[in-house]
């Protein structure tokens, strides 16, 4: 046979379209699961006014410097370097809370929770002055964002045979899931916060030591709970069943192992723990 | 031949229009006019029928959502085969990061089977062909189906691949050598 004849055999073959019940059905789930406009509007609006909150934080020591005529490069990797990387999880939040698919869903509002807490912690550090009120706003705006976006989005999707497919405690699993992704995020907050800090003095080995066990836990955390390629149909849910539970599992154990390391951390005297956002000195005013 | 485009967008943008308003009837139209045809050059384009019908839905869903966005500059259907194709560069990225990882492989059944009554050697024939066209990059895969295998025009496929038409011009050659290069040459097996 000819490359031409096996082109036009090639043509002739039927491929069956989906059926019109099929579009439907996923067309109403679609419709389903998305959150209304006017409320993805106030989610989008109050996760930038968070960003602002954290660029607004990041840009203040620079201007003390430059009005104090202080080195503006230190200040300048005091600032952006530990708020860069909630500021951006921030603005993928609002990127992946358009889409419908649970993976994206359930991401945006993991990003949200780990930052509500992380600014409950800043405006719980410092007791008065400008970073409190950031810290107030960036809570105030994710748990904002939190109630606009509200369950919406977060039912799994029938069609996928052989997926997680919760249907027993669904709202625990799902809940765990946004918990612990928001743990490794504020887990590796906390590690570039230590790593900025511990850079500070410029020892390198030292630093290793202070920050590197929490920037790996997270990593793991990171890949335990999400696995390793965050999209929306090679996330948690869209692993076979009985992946996730292994998944829980591990995130349970590493959080478990961060927790004790702290734990000993705390006790062998070092200054900033996990959860410290800032040398105390940078807040006073 | 202008009057009859005029036509045929005037028709678009009334269908577009009662889906906007929710007819059900036009969402069925729209279903019963696109969906053999968009089925068909995903799976050209794929070479995976399962894959080609769940993008199929997917278009669908997402042209019937933002569907108050048509404006009537090219026709519904290539409208509806862009969405299309876009789906598709999503699925091959996705794809090719679980492949990346390890992950689950998606149906490598890429080969379809033929019909029943297909002889024996023009399944093998076939399936030669379909092992060249696999050997293409994606991007001159999409022009080699809908150019060479779909047989559309070079403005029509330009439109939905959303590429000037020379380029489209110049990734169908390419294709189309490659693929008789390969289907020509014996194989070392057989």
């Amino acid at each position: 046979m000819s490359y031409d004849q096996a082109l036009e055999h090639l043509r002739q073959q039927p491929v069956e379209p989906p059926s019109f019940t099929d579009v439907e059905r996923r067309r109403r789930w679609t419709e389903q699961r998305r959150v209304p406009s006017g409320r993805r509007r106030t989610a989008l609006v109050a996760t930038y006014v968070s960003v602002l909150a954290y660029v607004a934080l990041s840009i203040r020591p620079i201007i003390d410097a430059v009005g104090l005529g202080g080195g503006t490069v230190a200040a300048l990797w005091q600032g952006t370097g530990a708020t860069l990387l909630p500021a951006g999880l921030l603005l993928w939040a609002a990127r992946m809370a358009r889409r419908s698919a649970l993976g994206p869903q359930m991401l945006s509002r993991a990003i949200l929770w780990s930052n509500l807490v992380v600014g409950v912690l800043i405006a719980a550090a410092f007791w008065s002055g400008m970073d409190r009120t950031l810290g107030v706003v960036i809570a105030f705006a994710c748990a904002t964002a939190l109630i606009a976006l509200g369950a919406r989005g977060l039912h799994g999707r029938e069609e996928d045979d052989g997926v997680f497919r919760p249907t027993r405690f669904r709202g625990l699993l799902l809940v765990a899931l946004v918990m612990a992704f928001a743990d490794a995020q504020t887990l590796l907050f906390s590690g570039i916060m230590q790593l900025r800090i511990g850079m500070d003095g410029w020892n390198l080995l030292g630093t290793l030591r202070y920050a590197g066990p929490t920037l790996v836990a997270s990593g793991v955390m990171v890949v335990a709970v999400w696995g390793p390629v965050p999209t929306a149909d090679v996330g948690t849910v869209a692993q076979p069943r009985g992946q996730l539970r292994h998944r829980l599992r591990r995130a349970r154990w590493v959080l478990g192992a961060v927790v004790g390391g702290g734990g000993g951390a705390g006790q062998h005297g070092r200054g900033a723990g996990v959860c410290s956002l800032s040398d105390p000195g940078r807040g006073a005013r | 031949m202008k009057r009859r485009e005029d036509e045929a967008m005037v028709a678009d943008q009334r269908l577009a229009e009662a889906i906007g308003e929710g007819d059900e009837a036009a969402i069925r139209r729209l279903y019963e006019l696109h969906a053999a045809s968009l089925t068909r050059r995903l799976f050209h384009a794929l070479g995976d029928a399962e894959a080609a019908r769940d993008l199929t839905q997917d278009a669908f869903v997402t042209a019937l959502a933002k569907m108050h966005r048509f404006r009537g500059e090219a026709s519904l259907s290539t409208w509806l085969h862009g969405i299309a194709f876009n789906h598709l560069r999503d699925h091959r990225k996705h794809t090719r990061r679980r492949r990346w990882w390890g992950g689950r492989r998606p149906d490598e059944s890429a080969a379809p089977e033929p019909s029943p009554d297909a002889v024996a050697s023009s399944r093998q024939d076939l399936r030669r062909l379909h092992s060249a066209i696999e050997q293409l990059r994606p991007k001159l895969r999409d022009a080699y189906a809908l150019r060479v295998i779909e047989q559309l025009s070079l403005r029509e496929a330009a439109a939905i691949l959303g590429a000037r038409e020379a380029t489209v011009s110049d990734r169908t050659k390419r294709a189309e050598a490659i693929v008789k290069a390969a289907f020509e040459t014996p194989e070392s097996d057989s």
